[in-house]
């Protein structure tokens, strides 16, 4: 692993306590909040000079949350609670959420309600908003932005200042731009700048770190891996769909037999970054705020929207990352007790196959590299491994 | 078919009786209107809009939802299921999208199956709303999917109330996104059913939804007597019409005779019991409809389950529908449904423990459905505050709503008799 990336777990924490860049950030006497669900509009958090965490969960045991929530919720979720629950989340002055999924409805509202931090916020998210519905739909969610922004400012005592939204968007949509040249690095087919492991790791830090830090990072890392000599991926290349995950195992495990993930709509993948807000013309503090809702609504949707076609929008952003990363066959990995993604699996599945992509579909829980999943993989990439190698 | 040996109910309330038939009557008439196009089958669900196909004088609404409760009823889902599963479905998804899509996909091509009231009709088109879960939402989709998306759908995006409100004040923008999508909806049935939409009649049907409402409210709140004059094996029945026939007399009609019924055996003194009524349940969440005979079976201990949470969920209980404001009272009855659509907070602090405490309740059941994460996720939670700050136990048990296989019905009972137990030794110490 590239030497930069090792050393980013040094800046961040799945545990939020024990997180450097929390610390130094409360340390300037700023207010840190935990987020979760990316329908959360964190650029407004970031305008008001607060650092917005994405709750990550941890490969743990769950125990104490088992007397809060049933265990008929992805376990992701369910290692959030259980670290509320040993005081785990105590440096996060704020927690945020967003009705998206049904699970993660009820489980952020007992994490917060358990954890009491002296702020927090649960938005609801239209779920049918495209077509005819599209407009009345923006209406409610920039409402709903609006009620998060009065609420911010009430908490934090000042107003949140146009300039200040413009700039947190300018900050968020370089990064999200630097992050696709970072997924274009590594889906180079010749000379991959950085491995699918190494992307997770960058993943999972960029969501808990300052954007504006990060930025300079990535470009730093990008620079890194133009230099770079890593050989070409001689296995099959994977395109992984789902939410996300507690560790990096399974990018790793892929790698160990011969493969490597090339691709990805996880939403702590590029379902996080790749569509940028549209800035507007003449940026006030209404059309900033209307810009961040807009972008809620047109970008790659979530499995848990009701809109016409989700299923069908989800498949063309994967099909053109398949085109685009050259990708050799799609492994589902999905979250146990996943409601939304487990609905649009049967139809997403039957359509990559037809497209003539060989599909693995596994249900993760707390690890992914037990014994089981790495057989069923091994077999996969050793069935696919054949015609459909890229020798680059 | 092969069917699942669990308890059936025995009812003890005259009007209960009377829901069988009715519904039976309905579903051979909606298979005879799809038959002969003379009105247009619409499949609605989530906590409402029936009403608003009552608007119409040609569309006739058909709740999958109560399909597959009266297939559970009749114990015959797990043939269903498994289609749905052999088709990919997983299995921990909610056992009624399983049931419905088990019969589409194949299950109503078979001929040889008697199904409740002739089967579940193919809609002309397609409503449903979020008053109940999200899942709902999705589940239309996917139906749509299946039916190669030939059929018109309309959905109402009925936003979940988030803990900063209470159900005493809403946001306007909740009121306004609801109301909105409600016009919305009579557009979309106007244009599938070639009418013009009748503002007179809509004012009517919200007064009858309306009425009905009242009249089951008032039939609810005689239910706080002690003796319990109704308990849940009758209630759970009895919802169907109000369910179905909201906006219509004849949902008017049968909650008038229900409540008559009820408050005659209230002024009699007249209990679900022969003897003594000692101990009151709470049965919380949709029921396991392949076995309501679990009401019947606590009356061994001498517990009644006097009122549920379910069947708060479909008509509005927060004072009177106004015929001159029909879409804002329409969209109250929607905002207002399912409890587990407002906050973990307002559930269980303002509905669940309001009942408790108001019937008089010695414990609670919560039905944990592995299927339902939303109606579900808090039940431990609610459990703890539950005992915690109101001194109210609560039994923990886990299932499907229609889906028997994984419903074990010994150790279900055992816990029931544990928990019966624990409950009586209590209230002996208590006194």
């Amino acid at each position: 692993m590239l030497e930069a990336i090792s050393q980013l777990s040094k800046s961040y924490s799945r545990w939020p306590n024990q997180s450097n860049a929390v610390k130094q950030w409360k340390n300037d006497g700023k207010k840190v909040f935990g987020y979760m669900c990316s329908y959360v509009p964190e650029e407004l958090l970031f305008a008001g000079g607060i650092l917005p965490i994405k709750f990550l969960g941890d490969s743990i045991p769950v125990v104490e949350a088992n007397q809060y929530h049933t265990v008929f919720m992805c376990y992701f979720a369910r290692t959030i609670l259980e670290m509320g629950l040993q005081n785990e989340l105590s440096s996060l002055d704020g927690m945020i959420g967003a009705y998206s999924c049904e699970g993660g409805c009820d489980i952020f509202q007992i994490i917060a309600e358990t954890a009491k931090p002296s702020y927090y916020q649960f938005i609801t998210l239209p779920h049918d908003n495209k077509g005819e519905k599209k407009e009345l739909a923006a209406e409610f969610l920039i409402e709903e932005f609006k009620v998060v922004k009065r609420s911010l400012e009430e908490y934090l005592g000042r107003e949140i200042t146009a300039a200040e939204m413009q700039k947190s968007i300018e900050v968020y949509n370089e990064n999200r731009s630097l992050l696709r040249q970072v997924y274009d690095a590594r889906g180079n087919v010749e000379r991959p700048g950085f491995t699918g492991t190494e992307v997770a790791e960058i993943m999972n830090w960029v969501v808990e770190v300052p954007k504006d830090e990060a930025n300079i990072k990535l470009k730093s890392l990008l620079e890194e891996a133009a230099k770079r000599q890593l050989p070409a991926v001689t296995g099959p290349r994977i395109h992984i769909s789902g939410t996300l995950f507690l560790d990096t195992e399974i990018f790793q495990l892929i790698e160990e037999l011969g493969g490597m993930v090339v691709s990805d709509d996880l939403c702590m993948g590029s379902r996080y970054f790749w569509d940028d807000i549209k800035m507007p013309e003449t940026p006030t503090a209404d059309n900033l705020l209307e810009a961040i809702a807009m972008q809620k609504l047109e970008k790659v949707p979530c499995s848990c929207l009701c809109s016409e076609k989700v299923a069908e929008d989800r498949l063309e952003h994967i099909k053109k990352l398949i085109d685009k990363y050259q990708v050799n066959a799609v492994i589902f990995a999905v979250h146990k007790w996943c409601d939304s993604h487990a609905m649009d699996r049967p139809f997403m599945i039957k359509q990559l196959q037809d497209l003539g992509l060989p599909v693995l579909s596994f249900e993760v829980e707390r690890t992914i590299g037990d014994a089981q999943a790495r057989t069923r993989i091994e077999s996969f990439l050793e069935m696919i491994g054949g015609d459909s190698r890229v020798t680059g | 078919m092969s069917q699942v040996k669990t308890d059936k109910s025995v009812k003890s309330i005259a009007a209960t009786k009377l829901v069988y038939p009715m519904v039976k009557e309905y579903y051979a008439e909606a298979n005879k209107v799809a038959q002969d196009h003379s009105k247009k089958v619409c499949y609605v669900t989530g906590a409402g809009l029936v009403d608003l196909c009552w608007v119409y004088d040609n569309v006739l609404p058909v709740f999958p939802e109560n399909f597959n409760a009266a297939c559970a009823a009749k114990q015959m889902t797990p043939p269903l299921l498994e289609v749905a599963e052999g088709a990919g479905y997983a299995r921990e998804l909610c056992g009624y999208f399983r049931n419905t899509t088990g019969y589409l996909l194949e299950g109503k091509d078979r001929k040889d199956v008697a199904y409740p009231g002739g089967g579940l009709p193919i809609p002309d088109f397609m409503l449903a709303d979020s008053g109940s879960c999200y899942f709902h939402l999705k589940w239309w989709r996917e139906t749509e999917r299946i039916f190669g998306y030939k059929i018109p759908c309309y959905l109402i995006d009925v936003p979940y109330i988030p803990p900063r409100m209470t159900l005493d004040v809403l946001e306007q923008h909740y009121l306004d996104y609801t109301v909105k999508q409600i016009k919305g909806a009579l557009e979309f049935i106007g244009n599938a059913t070639g009418q013009k939409l009748n503002e007179d009649k809509l004012r009517e049907v919200v007064r009858l939804s309306g009425e009905a409402s009242e009249l089951f409210e008032e039939m609810q709140n005689l239910r706080k007597a002690v003796p319990s004059p109704m308990g849940s094996e009758d209630a759970l029945s009895c919802l169907m019409p109000l369910v179905q026939w909201a906006g219509t007399q004849q949902a008017v009609d049968f909650a008038r005779s229900l409540r008559d019924e009820v408050k005659d055996r209230v002024d009699k003194g007249i209990g679900v019991l022969p003897g003594e009524e000692k101990l009151r349940i709470l049965f919380d969440n949709i029921p396991p409809w392949f076995t309501l005979g679990l009401f019947n079976y606590l009356h061994k201990f001498d517990a009644v389950s006097v009122i549920e949470s379910y069947t708060y969920f479909f008509h509005y209980s927060k004072g009177k529908m106004d015929p001159d404001k029909p879409y804002e009272s329409l969209a109250r009855k929607y905002l207002y449904g399912c409890w587990f659509m407002t906050s973990v907070r307002e559930t269980v602090n303002s509905l669940i423990a309001r009942k408790a405490i108001d019937y008089k309740v010695d414990g609670i059941i919560s039905y944990a459905l592995y299927g339902c994460k939303i109606a579900t996720g808090f039940l431990p939670y609610q459990a703890k505050i539950m005992q915690e700050k109101y001194n109210i136990p609560t039994l923990l048990l886990e299932g499907d709503m229609v889906d028997p296989r994984d419903y074990a019905d010994g150790p279900v009972k055992n816990r029931v008799d544990a928990f019966m137990e624990m409950l009586l030794e209590r209230k002996k110490q208590k006194r």
